[in-house]
């Protein structure tokens, strides 16, 4: 782990200085820009800032996600270099994550807006409950923006939930609400847009240079009816190593490319540290996407195309012997990805026998496709290997 | 690079092997079909890896990821016809014992009830968390039975038993072994500690000095050599932040003195291939007396 750790320090601090020499050499024009940026980052960025849909939440484009640290201080070297969104919630850590929120928001509360979670209970009482205990933990009077935590899109809009909530916006607790999503994004995004009610304000939904474009036109289509946009997961992968990359990290051009998307008023990337906050605020000096950070960009989305699987499950219907070709990636990945055979052994054996890898028949002219250029056939045949 | 990824995670698939036997998953570590009278396991063993684990977990999964997370099991468990009543067992199969020790130390905080079993546990109301070898086990209960802590604890003590014996705890704690020291508060971080990156993994703790809180800090590193060039770093950063920097003594016994823009007054020290300190002082000079410790402790 520290060698990784180490790595991957030097790899951001290292980014920042070739981020810079890069753009310089490669755009010519952008020489003084360079310079200009490499003096001023001493001294915060100007904020963007953008509205949250209808709540009218002026929001800085770059918010903090709370999990990954436990300083209240980084959270609050985040707000002095204004940023003014923060995004936790009560599961996390079970509210350790809140309470450092707490201590982060002495000094700050009114200059900035706190966003948590809240799993869909029955009966409602659980809900209540669950957000007294937030309220406790943040340890203020009032939640600016309370999200259901992942719903699935059955529940979004139960009933139960929505007297909950609308109890606690009766009693000032709470100013707005949303839900949550990361996975089958588009179904709950047309689910809440569905609402006759209108009930909730906003989404936080992940969104990455790696995500459909169909997720891009259900973000516009949210946006429009005015719902409010909350990017989480912008890097597209967590816990991955990308030392193919060498010595380039890719935040700064993965967060750009989500901020482009004017639709997206704000995205929470977990930052731990000092340098992670000034390096996501940084892009806030400049939004467009540069060229550098596009080739960037292309490397990165290299170096975990073969892995990435985006679950949207559009292959399924392609193979005629009805493989989950889905859960047999996943068992692929933890094989060859992390060269966990057992796991991948054990995981593969929780596949319904009917559509395990036992059921491919290795057909000489594999009709199986991933949409997104991922070679099923070789990935069947390693499959058969492993686990037939 | 790939293939040196590879082999690591063979090595660990086959440690996993050897810990649970050949021919024992790691679902084998809970019990099936029942934990002890009225409690059946309900359905069956459910695995997550990296790539899935927010899937059961949500963004909390991201909390497990610098600890080496390798595997998660889990499976319910209910009381006879009270389908209200249930616990949910998980358990994860982290890095090591030092990082299995650090995400159970996320969760806990001083003022919980601890109780004897593995490295540590705790016992609430409505859980049971604990650790033990390289592995760390969060219980969950729901409903009257489900939230007893006689019954979570006989689940616990089930699952202890199918998990390789072992009541170690870190040895690295030892290094917290000083005079000052909140109980039960040191935590294992294993990135950025204190918030600064450069700071890659250490163990942190709340203490007191004349009755004031502070926080002491030792930052492992793997080498004197990289401690001392980690130990620069963090000179030269508060330096570069005007922070009132004294550097007393020279040499490997070198201290610094300073005002930390996150953490108040410091005082720190290299010690072999360690980096010890103490934050949140309003006169650096107060730590003397806990750095000596730290670094005594450090010369053992």
């Amino acid at each position: 782990m520290n060698t990784h750790n180490e790595r991957h320090a030097v790899d951001r601090r290292t980014f920042l200085k070739v981020g810079s020499l890069g753009a310089a050499a490669v755009v010519g024009a952008t020489v003084v820009r360079a310079e200009e940026s490499a003096l001023a980052a001493t001294s915060a960025p100007t904020v963007v800032y953008r509205t949250l849909g209808r709540t009218g939440l002026k929001v800085s484009v770059v918010g903090f996600g709370t999990l990954r640290t436990s300083e209240p201080s980084v959270i609050q070297a985040a707000f002095d270099r204004g940023v003014n969104y923060v995004d936790t919630a009560r599961s996390y850590l079970q509210g350790r994550s809140e309470s450092v929120v707490g201590q982060a928001l002495k000094g700050y509360r009114d200059k900035v807006l706190v966003a948590t979670k809240v799993r869909m209970a029955t009966p409602k009482a659980d809900i209540l409950a669950s957000v007294e205990q937030s309220l406790q933990a943040l340890q203020t009077d009032r939640i600016d923006v309370l999200q259901l935590h992942k719903p699935p899109k059955t529940e979004a809009l139960h009933q139960d939930a929505k007297e909950a909530l609308t109890q606690l916006r009766k009693d000032g607790k709470v100013r707005f609400f949303g839900v949550t999503t990361h996975s089958d994004e588009v179904g709950v995004i047309d689910t809440v847009l569905s609402d006759p009610d209108k009930f909730y304000d906003m989404v936080l939904v992940t969104y990455n240079f790696k995500s459909a474009p169909e997720l891009t036109d259900a973000i516009a289509r949210a946006a429009k009816a005015g719902l409010g946009i909350v990017a989480m997961k912008t890097q597209a992968k967590s816990g991955y190593d990308t030392k193919e990359l060498g010595d380039i990290s890719p935040h700064q051009a993965a967060l750009k490319w989500v901020l482009q998307n004017p639709n997206v008023h704000t995205a929470v990337p977990g930052m731990a540290d000092l340098a992670q906050v000034e390096e996501n605020t940084e892009v806030m000096r400049s939004l467009a996407l540069t060229r550098v950070d596009r080739q960037i960009l292309e490397r990165y989305g290299k170096a975990i195309e073969s892995s990435y699987c985006r679950r949207c499950g559009a292959c399924l219907a392609t193979c005629p012997q009805g493989v989950n070709l889905v859960a047999v990636g996943r068992c692929l990945m933890y094989a060859d990805g992390y060269g966990d055979l057992q796991l991948a052994r054990m995981t593969h054996a929780e596949i319904a026998p009917a559509a395990s890898t036992s059921v491919c028949r290795g057909c000489e002219a594999c009709t199986a496709k991933c949409i997104y250029g991922l070679d099923l056939a070789t990935r069947m045949n390693r499959a058969r290997t492993l686990f037939a | 690079m790939r293939m040196t990824l590879a082999l690591l995670g063979l090595t660990a698939a086959l440690s996993s092997c050897a810990t649970h036997g050949a021919t024992k998953p790691l679902s084998a570590v809970l019990p099936a079909p029942m934990f002890a009278e009225g409690w059946r396991m309900e359905g069956v063993v459910r695995s997550f890896g990296k790539d899935t684990l927010f899937d059961h977990i949500n963004g909390e999964a991201e909390a497990y990821y610098p600890y080496g997370f390798r595997a998660l099991v889990t499976a319910e468990y209910v009381f006879g016809d009270d389908l209200q009543s249930r616990i949910t067992a998980d358990v994860y199969e982290m890095g090591s014992l030092l990082d299995a020790f650090g995400i159970y130390s996320n969760y806990r905080s001083p003022a919980m009830d601890f109780v004897k079993i593995g490295g540590q546990g705790y016992c609430g109301p409505s859980q049971v968390l604990f650790y033990q070898d390289r592995f760390f086990v969060r219980l969950t209960g729901f409903g009257t039975a489900g939230q007893s802590s006689e019954h979570l604890m006989r689940c616990a003590r089930a699952i202890s038993d199918r998990l390789p014996k072992s009541s170690a705890s870190p040895p690295e704690l030892a290094m917290l072994g000083i005079e000052g020291i909140t109980p039960h508060s040191e935590s294992y971080i294993a990135q950025s500690v204190l918030g600064y990156a450069f700071f890659s993994r250490g163990l942190v703790a709340e203490a007191t000095i004349a009755e004031k809180p502070v926080r002491v800090f030792v930052v492992l590193e793997d080498s004197p050599e990289s401690a001392a060039l980690v130990f620069r770093q963090y000179a030269d950063y508060l330096a570069a932040k005007g922070s009132d920097l004294q550097q007393i003594g020279a040499g490997p016994a070198i201290r610094l003195m300073a005002k930390d823009p996150l953490h108040k007054g410091v005082a720190a020290q290299v010690c072999d291939r360690y980096i010890v300190g103490v934050v949140g002082l309003i006169d650096p000079v107060a730590g003397t007396s806990l750095l000596e410790q730290l670094s005594a402790r450090c010369e053992r």
